[in-house]
């Protein structure tokens, strides 16, 4: 991957912009908790573009479908989190105590999505050769390219 | 298909607002806040974590950018996705404690009845 020229300034820019693109755009009804479902079908775009055989494609968007899964119940999750988060500290009578096990809860669900795109993506590779790869997750190094 | 998954990131780290109602709480303490030296005490302490939260943002930038290095690589393994996200789950406990460290110097310069105005609006 190429060097990084984007300033956190910038990324919060792309953040905020892809939360509300997230949290408005909705597909087929479905709410998207804070998951980019643009962004997951460029993935799906490349699997079907890149590799030939439909039986490794359907096997890779199976695998992109489950991910998306996971993540969408994170997304939930960590919503009414933020939420929760909110209201409490509103409380004047709110403890810390209070408030760690809330942010713990918000750590608990990082691991779930870390845990998630290390098993997706180490699934993805045992279906696609290494170039198919590279062609595959290209559009993920361009993401970041941005310049603000 | 990780970047779609940024946003929620950003949710996750605070991203969309979450700790806008300790980064800028100079117009309600203003208003709601009687002691003068207790205003300035909280104004200062909201704009230090404005600026350790840009502070920390650059790591979590740096350790997401990480993580994608690590899921694009071909040849990477188990063992490097768990050192990627490691790092983020430390940027996440590095957050909390400093925002919770904030609302504690906060606390000790309001009554309840001047928490409860401030972050009313």
């Amino acid at each position: 991957m190429k060097k990084r020229k984007i300033r956190w300034a910038g990324k919060m820019v792309l953040g905020v912009l892809l939360i509300s693109g997230g949290l408005a755009g909705c597909k087929s009804g479905e709410e998207t908790s804070g998951l980019n479902l643009e962004r997951v079908d460029e993935s799906r775009h490349a699997i079907l573009s890149t590799v030939p055989e439909p039986e490794r494609r359907m096997a890779m968007l199976a695998i992109v479908d489950s991910m998306q899964a996971e993540l969408k119940a994170v997304g939930a999750d960590v919503l009414r989190l933020r939420q929760k988060i909110v209201e409490e500290n509103r409380d004047y009578d709110t403890t810390r105590d209070d408030l760690e096990a809330l942010y713990a809860q918000l750590g608990s669900q990082l691991e779930t999505l870390t845990d998630s795109v290390t098993k997706h993506s180490l699934q993805l590779r045992e279906h696609c050769s290494k170039s198919e790869w590279k062609k595959i997750t290209s559009h993920e190094t361009e993401a970041f390219q941005f310049k603000f | 298909m990780i970047v779609g998954a940024l946003a929620l990131l950003m949710l996750l780290f605070g991203g969309g607002g979450l700790e806008y109602h300790l980064t800028n709480l100079k117009k309600p303490v203003k208003e709601h806040v009687q002691d003068k030296t207790c205003q300035k005490e909280i104004v200062n302490e909201s704009k230090a974590l404005a600026k350790d939260l840009q502070s920390i943002g650059k790591r979590v930038d740096r350790d997401f950018e990480n993580l994608v290095r690590v899921h694009t690589d071909f040849q990477s393994l188990e063992t490097d996705f768990a050192a990627a996200a490691a790092k983020l789950s430390d940027d996440q406990a590095r957050t909390a404690k400093r925002v919770l460290d904030a609302r504690d110097a906060m606390h000790k310069q309001m009554t309840p009845e001047e928490w409860e105005a401030v972050f009313a609006e």
